[in-house]
């Protein structure tokens, strides 16, 4: 017995721990209803608790089950939240013991977990007769409400409507093809079925729309200086409009053009796709 | 930007169409499962299609439950992972409900033993119904009526002790005698 001394001594309650708990009310409970225990703990400097001694859960008792333990960590200050459940079926208002639970810091010191009591009442009646016409009855069948995805299938369909339009509407095509503001890409369109001297015509009265009066080829830099995105095309357009002067008023000679080409071009400049 | 705009435009109405047939697909699939629920309710069984709705299998091992075809209800569970707790709790509910009136009828026919058990599987199916979902209250009218029939009594041995907390053995019950042989 002497010889055991020490080691009692050892696994006696450290008394530096600080526990502070709030206790699920005393009263008032029924078969299956859950008990929340929530537990801080406050440590001296330097300890720890030893995670293997924290309550599992389990079934603590044929009446009683420990459904979850949370715990939280903030410094030295831990904080336990226990998930009891009551089982006890009780034929008249009894009050019940949760026992306390012994846990462990890693210095071997011991720290309780506190108990508490509850009292819980009956749902009938003690006399009730327990015979089939008793039972509760079956759940309901429950039908899927199909409106949430109803009107997810309607919100898509908007979106991909409303993407369809602005992307009709950016590239010019339908119903947006005819837009007077994409005067290159409605000449493109147009003058890939017309001949050489209609076509040539054509895209002039598109650059003609695009710089907002008449344009000749004297006026060719003031048009690149105001619509800077078509110089890449510079010498080409300096060409057709060389050939243009040398056509329709034999002004010098120029080489023949592919004015399809070139008009696909300044339509894809104008609706930024270069 | 001005280049990028195309781009993104056709990204938009492409996400649109996943979209739309994402919804539509489900769409699809919530007229099936309540096809088929309807038609459990009415008293026709018919087969889920794979990946039904968590609510069409609880309505099949409603079907099964109340016929008392108590395994192939059981066997619905495996859908209603994802399911509420309000529909699991209903589910063992159901169940608890069907091994009850199985019980009702051996009780009848004076077959207490096989009565006790399902009475005994009934609680637990009523246990773990109030485990998904502790506020269900016909649950737990239901587990105190089958409380009352079979009583759950302590446990074997000093009966109110949590395992969890026997206290430490820091001695062996029957201290060891040397008995070496001479």
């Amino acid at each position: 017995m002497i010889r055991a001394l020490p080691i009692l001594l050892l696994a006696a309650p450290a008394m530096a721990q600080d526990i502070s708990v709030q206790n699920p009310r005393a009263y008032g409970w029924w078969l299956g209803d859950e008990l929340v225990q929530q537990v801080q703990v406050t440590l001296p400097p330097g300890a720890a608790l030893d995670p293997a001694s924290l309550p599992r859960a389990r079934a603590v008792d044929y009446w009683l089950d420990l459904r979850a333990v949370e715990r939280q960590d903030d410094g030295n200050r831990i904080s336990l939240t226990l998930r009891y459940q009551n089982f006890y079926a009780a034929l008249e208002p009894s009050t019940r013991q949760v026992p306390h639970f012994p846990m462990r810091l890693m210095d071997g010191s011991r720290l309780d977990l506190p108990g508490f009591s509850y009292v819980t009442s009956p749902l009938r009646p003690i006399l009730a007769p327990s015979r089939p016409d008793q039972l509760q009855p079956d759940p309901p069948y429950h039908l899927i409400d199909s409106r949430p995805t109803l009107m997810r299938l309607a919100l898509s369909g908007v979106a991909l409507l409303a993407g369809l339009l602005m992307l009709s509407r950016h590239q010019g095509w339908f119903p947006f093809h005819a837009r007077a503001a994409r005067p290159f890409t409605r000449a493109a369109r147009r003058l890939r079925r017309l001949p050489e001297p209609e076509a040539r015509r054509s895209l002039h009265r598109a650059f003609d729309a695009a710089f907002g009066r008449v344009l000749i080829g004297a006026d060719l830099d003031r048009f690149l200086a105001q619509k800077p995105q078509f110089a890449p095309l510079a010498e080409r357009l300096r060409g057709f409009f060389a050939a243009s002067d040398a056509r329709f008023f034999g002004a010098g000679s120029a080489p023949d053009q592919d004015i399809a080409a070139l008009a696909r071009d300044l339509g894809a400049i104008e609706r930024g796709r270069r | 930007m001005r280049r990028l705009l195309p781009a993104l435009l056709l990204i938009w109405v492409l996400a649109g169409l996943a979209a739309l047939a994402q919804a539509g697909l489900m769409l699809w699939g919530q007229v099936q499962d309540n096809r088929a629920i309807r038609s459990l309710a009415a008293g026709t069984d018919l087969p889920l299609r794979a990946g039904a709705d968590p609510r069409a299998h609880e309505a099949r091992a409603l079907y099964l439950a109340w016929r008392g075809r108590i395994p192939e209800a059981e066997a619905q569970a495996g859908g209603l992972d994802r399911a509420s707790p309000l529909l699991q709790a209903e589910f063992h509910y159901a169940i608890g409900n069907a091994r009850m009136r199985r019980a009702f009828d051996q009780l009848e026919a004076n077959r207490i033993d096989d009565a006790t058990t399902e009475v005994n599987l009934a609680k637990t199916a009523y246990r773990q119904a109030l485990d998904a979902l502790p506020g269900h209250y016909d649950s737990k009218v239901n587990l105190d009526l089958a409380m009352r029939l079979v009583r759950d009594l302590p446990r074997e041995g000093n009966g109110e002790e949590d395992p969890e907390v026997q206290p430490q053995r820091l001695w062996t019950d029957l201290p060891g005698l040397p008995r070496g042989a001479p």
